[in-house]
């Protein structure tokens, strides 16, 4: 069975300047896996590359040199194959919804352009009505749509088509905090996890992929800085990390112990400095039972995803070129 | 002196059926759509009954839903819809009756990519008529736009279209439109929507600098709740049409909530676990799954943060989970939000 | 706003116009030739059908060529200013460039003029350039008729208050789907009963009541009897109604008709902007 969902070769781009000879490269030789089940985050400045790469891999536009397959079709010689394996989604915007059709109608009609059959169309509408809350607008023509509305609309065509690779760009754009999170929550807990749909998406939201990516690229000025899990890349840049842990009961630790590089006590509480809270705290939890005592507070000072970014390309950003 | 004021402000759109463009009735659509408004079938309100006042100089954040009535709001307040009912002022004049004479004083940018200029001119070319359209000669115009231009650090691509530019100078240019104008009172609809992190940041801390230095104000709208704790001297809850809180980020957070956030990250949590954690004494949680359900994320609001942390982690390790992270933080505005539209 | 300010911006605007207009210099170049093609066209047919058609253009002088071209380039300026306010207001709303213009300070009524001066200029060059080529090309003209600029004025303006009326039908009736009934109504009016392409005593008597509906028809009307050694016979039946000269009476009711279409179309405007206010179909900012 297919490990590798999609599957990116060397793949490089370039577009012509208006009214010049000059080129712009918008990807240069990007190379990275996606594997089965997995949601896989492109982050990176605007004009890095990320719209391209997502344009490329759902067969819009085609690359100048590089090879890429999606769900082990190549999106050049099977183009078609490829094409129908995914669906793209662009978030935020009017794209994807006919202006003139209500919701419904739009919905009958992607799904028909997906092949599905027709009960199968309306049993999933049903289900997008209650989980996006579709329920006002349903039958409301798309030009009348308020602008968080469009979003859910678009959003739905997310569960109605479950082709097996799902691209999204920047899917929580202009969405409230509770639609975002609605949002993210059907990404991680139905599509991926249920529905074992792969998941590409972009965002510039560090919050948003580290509560649901399961690793991310780092894309600027049309190279792959970093491919991996959020987790290992903050381990990469070697940055300290504090915590700051209240105990009930007496334990006394050693750095040793628990894998940090300093520990300072206070009155209430014990400071840990470290370089991965993450491996820290699992052994903090056990050496505390081990002794009888008790967690009561963790409070945890770490770079966040974007420090790391920062980092990870080095000094200024050099974008928004 | 207040620069905009608005009193007991109605709106609502009158809701009509459109046919398919390929049928008859649908190429005929103005027919349908004169009869219906005619007929008057049934109405979406969007405002109602909103009032609220904002000084000069003070930056001011309409948050809400989507569908709230923010952009509808702005609208009205900018001249660019009448209300049905009631009364807006901005820096003293009348909207409704001068409608003319308000535009002059303000700037309106919309969200995303209609934000107000002449994709077919370039840079100088479209500030230039910026310039002329608020009155301004020829001469005047031109200088002052490679003046603004300077400010809103664009000079380079002054001959460039704006097609050309990233997002962030997109924003800029909008915002350089009041800033050649000099209109005392500045509307944004989402001012970093679609920019990424750094661009975001540039566009804030410009906004928070020029505009306090030159004593703009601005009343913008976002649904990025750092941006508006950043940026905002006041905040406005918008929902279903009403406002249903205004105050400084502060006051509202003291008036939400009273308990923190833990994030937990944790390994092998399953249904059962999560269960028992929801029947906690908690707020709200928060889940989210990753590496197909290995391992799973929790954003637990609570009033208790100790007690509950505590009584997470022996759920957790007693189901033979393990925990790998957890931080209890102070909320910040989202959190509150969340905790409103729950 | 004052009214110096006015007009710089519609300057601004016209050149704004022409700077697309000669962005893409092939279709510049295409758009010249094509004027050429159109005149050799119609020569043929004139040529043609000479002997046939002479007779019935007795009233105009009788040479089709110069009768056909006359009419061609006073239609293209009158069809340019029925149909640029709502092609202009049409163009910025999909081009989404109406939300820059409806935030700022412009009277709604002069931006849609202001707007479709771009087309109308560039139209009134390119029918000069006709004109030029058509001249060249034999059209014989016996007088220099001032009077006859005047005729072409007025209905020019009679057919701005049209296209005036039809750009507020844009907002009024929602007709955003790029043809208005009003236009729609003139546009066919003016290529079926105004003697555009052939006199109207080839058509039934009743159509010439038709005829009456267009300024197109007043105008060609006029400026063919004086630049074409016309006769005084009456053809429209306002010239059976009123006794008196047939141009006179032609300059008559263009203006007639200009000074309701104008205050129509003014109204008409400002009425269609303020619904749109009211219903927020103004823009796409949503």
């Amino acid at each position: 069975m297919l490990s590798d969902i999609v599957v990116v070769e060397n793949l490089s781009k370039r577009y012509r300047k208006e009214k010049s000879r000059e080129y712009i490269t918008a990807l240069k030789s990007v190379s990275f896996k996606v594997k089965r089940g997995e949601i896989f985050a492109i982050m990176g400045p605007n004009g890095a590359g990320k719209t391209t790469m997502l344009k490329i891999l759902s067969c819009v536009i085609r690359p100048d040199s590089g090879d890429a397959w999606v769900y082990g079709y190549h999106i050049i010689r099977d183009r078609a194959k490829a094409k129908s394996a995914s669906n793209l989604i662009i978030g935020g915007s009017w794209i994807g919804l006919h202006y003139a059709y209500t919701v419904r109608r739009n919905l009958i009609f992607f799904g028909k352009l997906f092949g599905l059959p027709d009960n199968v169309i309306g049993e999933r509408i049903k289900e997008a009505i209650e989980l996006l809350d579709l329920k006002d607008i349903i039958d409301k023509e798309a030009i009348f749509l308020s602008t968080g509305e469009r979003h859910r609309a678009i959003l739905a065509k997310m569960l109605l088509i479950r082709t097996p690779v799902l691209f999204l760009d920047e899917p929580t754009r202009s969405l409230d905090p509770v639609l975002a999170n609605k949002v993210r929550f059907l990404l991680s807990n139905l599509i991926s996890k249920e529905y074992g749909i792969t998941v590409v998406m972009t965002s510039h939201q560090a919050v948003e992929v580290e509560t649901i990516a399961d690793r991310v690229a780092l894309l600027n000025k049309g190279r792959i800085i970093a491919c991996d899990t959020p987790e290992n890349l903050r381990r990469r840049i070697n940055k300290l990390e504090k915590l700051v842990v209240r105990i009930k009961g007496n334990l006394r630790i050693k750095p040793q112990d628990v894998e940090a590089e300093d520990v300072k006590y206070s009155e209430d509480s014990i400071e840990i400095i470290c370089r991965d809270s993450e491996s820290v705290i699992p052994k903090l939890l056990s050496l505390a039972k081990a002794n009888g005592a008790r967690v009561v507070g963790i409070q945890v000072e770490r770079p966040s995803l974007e420090d790391v970014f920062k980092e990870l390309v080095g000094g200024s950003h050099g974008i928004n070129e | 002196m207040d620069a905009v004021v608005v009193e007991d402000v109605y709106k609502r759109y009158p809701k009509y059926k459109r046919y398919g463009p390929g049928t008859a009735l649908g190429r005929a659509h103005w027919v349908m759509a004169t009869l219906y408004r005619l007929k008057g079938r049934g109405y979406v309100e969007a405002l109602k009954g909103v009032s609220f006042k904002v000084s000069e100089g003070e930056i001011f954040c309409i948050i809400g839903p989507n569908g709230a009535g923010k952009t509808t709001l702005m609208k009205c307040i900018g001249v660019m819809l009448i209300p049905d009912k009631g009364y807006i002022e901005v820096v003293g004049i009348d909207v409704v009756k001068n409608p003319l004479r308000a535009k002059k004083k303000i700037t309106v940018v919309g969200s995303g990519y209609w934000a107000g200029f002449d994709w077919s001119l370039t840079l100088v070319e479209n500030l230039i008529l910026f310039g002329l359209m608020y009155g301004y000669s020829m001469s005047e115009a031109r200088s002052k736009a490679k003046e603004i231009l300077d400010v809103v650090g664009l000079s380079e691509k002054a001959n460039d279209r704006p097609s050309k530019l990233s997002s962030g100078e997109r924003q800029r240019l909008s915002l350089a439109r009041g800033f050649i104008a000099e209109t005392p009172v500045f509307l944004i609809d989402e001012p970093t929507v679609g920019l990424d992190p750094e661009g975001a940041k540039q566009v804030r801390g410009y906004i928070k600098s020029e505009f306090k230095k030159q004593g703009y104000t601005l009343i913008f709208t976002t649904h990025f709740m750092y941006e508006a704790e950043y940026l905002a001297d006041r905040i406005a809850i918008m929902d279903r049409g009403k406002i249903i809180e205004i105050g400084s980020p502060e006051e509202l957070k003291l008036k939400f909530i009273r308990g923190k956030v833990i994030d937990i990250k944790a390994l092998n949590v399953y249904k059962n676990v999560l269960e028992k954690l929801r029947s906690l004494d908690v707020i709200n949680i928060d889940y989210f799954y990753r590496f197909g359900g290995a391992e799973v994320n929790l954003k637990i609001l609570t009033k208790k943060p100790y007690e509950i942390l505590e009584e997470a982690i022996d759920i957790i390790l007693s189901h033979r989970g393990s925990l790998i992270y957890a931080d209890v933080r102070e909320p910040t505005l989202e959190d509150v939000y969340r905790i409103i539209f729950r | 706003m004052g009214l110096m300010s006015n007009l710089r911006v519609a300057y601004y605007l016209v050149r704004r116009e022409f700077k697309i207009w000669t962005y893409y210099r092939v279709n510049f170049i295409l758009d010249i030739i094509e004027v050429l093609i159109d005149l050799v066209v119609m020569a043929i047919i004139a040529l043609a059908s000479r002997d046939v058609v002479a007779p019935k253009l007795s009233v105009y002088g009788g040479d089709y060529l110069s009768y056909v071209v006359l009419g061609l380039i006073c239609n293209r300026i009158l069809s340019m200013a029925v149909n640029a306010p709502y092609s202009s207001i049409g163009r910025a709303f999909w081009q989404r460039r109406i939300e820059l213009f409806l935030s700022s300070p412009l009277n709604p009524v002069f931006l849609v003029s202001a707007l479709s001066l771009g087309s109308i200029v560039r139209e009134s060059i390119m029918a000069i350039l006709y004109l030029v080529a058509a001249l060249a090309l034999g059209l014989r003209v016996s007088s220099l008729g001032l009077t006859s600029i005047l005729a072409m004025l007025l209905g020019f303006t009679a057919c701005l208050g049209l296209g005036l009326m039809s750009a507020s039908l844009f907002y009024l009736l929602e007709a955003k789907a790029g043809s208005d009934p009003l236009r729609w109504i003139i546009n066919i009016s003016s290529r079926l009963f105004s003697g555009l392409y052939y006199p109207l005593e080839v058509l039934p008597f009743w159509c010439r009541y038709l005829a009456l509906l267009t300024p197109h028809t007043y105008v060609f009307d006029a400026v063919r009897r004086l630049l074409l050694n016309g006769t005084s016979e009456p053809i429209l039946v306002v010239h059976y109604i009123l006794l008196a000269d047939p141009v006179l009476i032609d300059l008559f009711c263009l203006l007639a008709y200009s000074l309701i279409s104008v205050l129509l179309g003014y109204f008409m405007t400002k009425s269609g902007f303020k619904i749109a206010l009211k219903d927020a179909r103004l823009s796409w900012w949503s």
